[in-house]
């Protein structure tokens, strides 16, 4: 066998406290392409960052990382060395590129930049030629007229290209993404999978991809390792890794990003991780107290007529329900005054949201799908009333919200509570998580507030201790607990998450996914999921609706949707996120 | 405090990133060492001096310094020493009252324009623009020609001339914690404007603004020096910082080392009231709050 192009062996990496790498050993053969994939904390980007030479001073790092070709060991080589090797014969590409561009300097004079610093052209006039031809290569539309541009004038796919243009630009040896499609949207990570497949294998170039995302691999990647823990505990074929882990935790973690495998009880496979408790019986837990909808006869379950919107056909109301809905949007459009224009030219008008028309039934799981500045956010807003449309009726529980005082809504806000996505944003980081889950209760004695508020944690699954702490003492998946207690506290009837399982790893994402199905029985709650994510909404909702560019384009049953999606939006947008399954069989062959 | 919460372990997740301990430490404490030195001569000078600073002594003019006068003696007569110590208090209450009366306006003012983007915002920033660039010294002179000069005058003038920077600062730290969704959240459980502003919006920035206090009370105490200088500030008898300079000024050539004491003494406190602010920066970072 040759030479490999990078050879890591026995790399140990600690802070003064602990130790991060427990001794990682692999080899990457010339033009092999290698996923890394782990969950945060795994030590997967400590990986890639001690490649590159870009480890924090604060870390000793120990063992031999060996580039083909050069005689140093990279972990001991000088600053000066490595310079002369990063961007020459490795460059690697982050997840975020707006941050990782320049925002002052035109895109093609940063492609040019790299390699005039290397000097691997002549002059200045040659380098940005070479830029240009560089962005063609990565399919930028007018490349020429792209190399002018200013990084914020990209779209985020169109900025991972021209970072992976800068990357590729010297023709490196071995190209390190960590996490490249992170940011992007489903559709767009797809093609930006696909360009990064193609151009290491046109040009023989070793693929090191790191990622938390299994379906990421799949696509792109030979081999597949495996981190946890500062260990890799598993190493092989991506077909034989899919379909036969070997390591428990390979196995675990396959089996928890899967979202269309259940247990026999209908649950997602979660992985054993450290919770404060586990989920008590659910016969223990308060129940609702809504003596008037114990009453109410259970009505047989909606269904939703599947429908679409014909390309300049007319509104359509989607999902209608007969009876009286939980949710009823009617032509609902939201527009936008965009910043900018002059000091007296108006300013531009953006369009949000565009004559959006649908139902949601009482007990129903509604999903809303839709990628970034689709209008997926503005209503959900608009559904919580957090933010007002500029045309159109929505009524919630049989009250108009649209246009309505604060005062109105006192009840409305009581039945209607939120879930976000952002586990660290969304609580205080002030405030204790007493007074976080309380927040939401009105007219509450103390004592009965925080009664209440240690029943509800013992629902969401936490103990009753945590309640002194402040948020920051938690890990994502707990503080979401947290976020679903807080929302739960007042009983609502109607629960809207917006994105609320992104932010999460895969093992405690399948937790709090399971939270929410058995919180959504337990509670009778009318649940709105707005996601980007097909697979959790396939998971959780009966019914869902497509949105893209401020309208509905389809609406129906997950299962009709998914499997015979009517609009080639949607058919897209299914294509893009393969299911476990499919994954395994393209690997396979 | 944010401080002492970074210090315990998360208990399962990712350690939030620390800082070295000596992160801003060493420029905190020789800030919190020079204040504590002022404070303690204006406490001490509230029961006792060397010798009363107030009264004229025509048998002890203009001593240098000794064994009985450690810093000698001015014009009338008095102990220079007795003088710094009991002018602290003057300078210390303008300053607390000065930056009190600037954060009782500018705080509140700053955190209702960033809490109400648009119309009213841009109206009440742009007369605070215009607040901002009237020097807070120039309006202490008009108050002063306007109600009488004296310590009162200075004090209030002074408040109201850094108010806006105040309103700027908690404004900018308000637009911050709107746009967080523990804010959204609060909102969509039906709670008031006033309930966000001062169980949500005032404590994520109360760091920063105990920064801006302690910057301003440093400028605080120069104006008022400034103002007495003039004439404009604390009238005589009492012993003041400023004043003390006014009157050495005539002796510049006799006794040239009466206006080097009071010198030393404010520097002392702008210079630590500089470094309390610039170690509290550090401790307060941005950054930190991210990685919590």
């Amino acid at each position: 066998m040759s030479t490999p192009t990078l050879s890591v062996s026995d790399l140990r990496v600690g802070s003064p406290f602990n130790e991060l790498l427990h001794g990682i050993s692999f080899d990457i053969a010339a033009g092999e392409r290698v996923g890394l994939i782990g969950e945060s904390g795994s030590g997967k980007s400590l990986t890639a960052t001690s490649v590159m030479g870009l480890l924090p001073e604060t870390l000793a790092a120990s063992g031999t990382i060996r580039l083909n070709g050069v005689e140093a060991d990279l972990l001991t080589a000088g600053e000066r060395r490595l310079n002369s090797l990063r961007g020459n014969t490795m460059a690697m590409v982050f997840q975020e590129p707006m941050t990782a561009l320049n925002p002052l300097m035109r895109v093609g004079a940063q492609v040019a930049e790299i390699m005039t610093v290397h000097r691997t052209e002549k002059g200045r006039r040659q380098a940005r030629d070479r830029a240009v031809e560089l962005l063609a290569q990565v399919k930028l539309p007018n490349p020429a007229e792209a190399a002018l541009a200013f990084p914020h004038q990209l779209s985020g796919g169109q900025r991972q290209r021209v970072m992976l243009a800068m990357a590729m630009a010297n023709d490196p040896q071995l190209l390190l993404c960590d996490e490249p499609t992170t940011a992007l949207d489903v559709t767009v990570q797809a093609e930006v999978l696909k360009l990064i497949g193609n151009l290491v294998t046109d040009r023989g170039t070793a693929l090191l991809l790191i990622t938390h995302d299994i379906a990421v691999v799949a696509e792109v990647c030979q081999r597949v390792l495996v981190m946890y823990e500062g260990d890799i505990v598993e190493d092989g074929p991506v077909g034989r890794v899919l379909t036969a882990p070997q390591h428990p935790y390979t196995q675990k973690l396959i089996a928890a990003s899967d979202l269309s495998s259940v247990d026999d009880r209908g649950r997602l496979h979660t992985m054993s991780m450290p919770v404060i408790s586990t989920p008590r019986a659910a016969a223990s837990s308060p129940r609702p107290v809504a003596a008037d909808a114990a009453a109410a006869p259970i009505l047989p379950p909606h269904r939703a007529a599947h429908q679409r919107l014909e390309q300049g056909g007319p509104p359509v109301v989607f999902n209608e329900v007969a009876g009286v809905p939980a949710i009823s949007v009617r032509d609902v459009s939201r527009q936008y005054r965009r910043r900018g224009g002059g000091l007296f030219a108006p300013a531009p008008i953006v369009h949000g949201l565009r004559e959006v028309s649908f139902d949601v039934g009482e007990g129903q799981r509604f999903g809303i799908v839709g990628e970034s500045g689709s209008g997926k956010s503005t209503l959900m807003r608009i559904l919580c009333a957090l933010d007002q449309p500029s045309a159109g009726t929505v009524d919630v529980l049989g009250q108009s919200i649209a246009g309505a005082s604060e005062r109105q809504l006192r009840d409305f806000r009581s039945q209607v509570q939120i879930v976000f996505q952002d586990p660290m944003g969304s609580l205080d980081p002030r405030m204790r998580v007493r007074d976080i889950v309380a927040e939401p209760l009105r007219n509450v004695s103390r004592a009965d507030a925080l009664a209440r508020v240690e029943a509800q944690l013992n629902a969401v699954g936490l103990d009753a201790d945590v309640m002194h702490r402040h948020p920051h003492q938690f890990s994502g998946g707990q503080r979401q607990r947290i976020s679903i207690a807080r929302a739960l506290i007042t009983r609502p009837r109607v629960l809207v998450a917006d994105e609320a399982v992104s932010a999460l790893d895969v093992s405690v994402r399948a937790q709090v996914l399971n939270l929410l199905a058995d919180l959504v029985d337990e509670y009778q709650l009318t649940l709105v999921f707005v996601s980007h994510d097909l697979g959790v909404i396939r998971h959780l909702c009966d019914t869902v609706a497509v949105i893209s560019d401020g309208r509905i384009v389809e609406c129906g049953p997950t299962a009709s949707v998914y499997d015979r999606p009517l609009h080639p939006y949607t058919r897209q947008l299914v294509s893009a996120t393969p299911s476990m399954r499919d994954l395994a069989r393209r690997a396979a062959n | 405090m944010t401080a002492v919460n970074a210090q315990i372990p998360t208990p399962t997740g990712p350690t939030p990133a620390r800082r070295s301990k000596n992160g801003g430490g060493a420029t905190l404490w020789a800030g919190v060492v020079l204040i504590g030195l002022v404070l303690l001569a204006a406490l001490v000078s509230a029961f006792w001096t060397p010798f009363d600073p107030e009264g004229v002594f025509s048998d002890s003019i203009l001593l240098p310094p000794g064994a009985e006068h450690l810093l000698g003696t001015d014009s009338f007569g008095r102990d220079v020493f007795s003088s710094i110590l009991r002018g602290a208090q003057i300078s210390l209450l303008v300053g607390t009252v000065a930056v009190g009366i600037a954060a009782l306006l500018g705080v509140p003012f700053g955190i209702v324009a960033g809490m109400n983007p648009g119309r009213l915002d841009q109206f009440m920033m742009r007369g605070n623009d215009i607040s901002l660039a009237f020097p807070a010294l120039l309006l202490a002179i008009i108050f002063g020609a306007i109600f009488g000069a004296g310590t009162v005058t200075a004090m209030v003038a002074l408040g109201i001339g850094t108010a806006p920077a105040f309103a700027l600062i908690a404004r900018s730290g308000t637009l911050q914690v709107m746009s967080r969704e523990y804010v959204q959240a609060a909102r969509a459980s039906g709670k008031s404007g006033f309930f966000i502003g001062v169980r949500h919006v005032l404590p994520n920035i109360s760091g920063m603004l105990i920064v801006q206090a302690s910057v301003s009370f440093g400028i605080a105490v120069l104006a008022e020096a400034a103002l007495s200088y003039l004439g404009l500030g604390t009238p005589p008898p009492t012993p003041s910082w400023g004043r003390m300079l006014q009157d050495a000024q005539g002796y510049l050539f006799i006794e040239p080392l009466l206006i080097v004491w009071p010198g030393i003494a404010i520097a002392v406190v702008v210079l630590g009231f500089n470094l309390l602010g610039d170690g509290l920066r550090d401790r307060f970072d941005p950054k930190m709050q991210v990685n919590r």
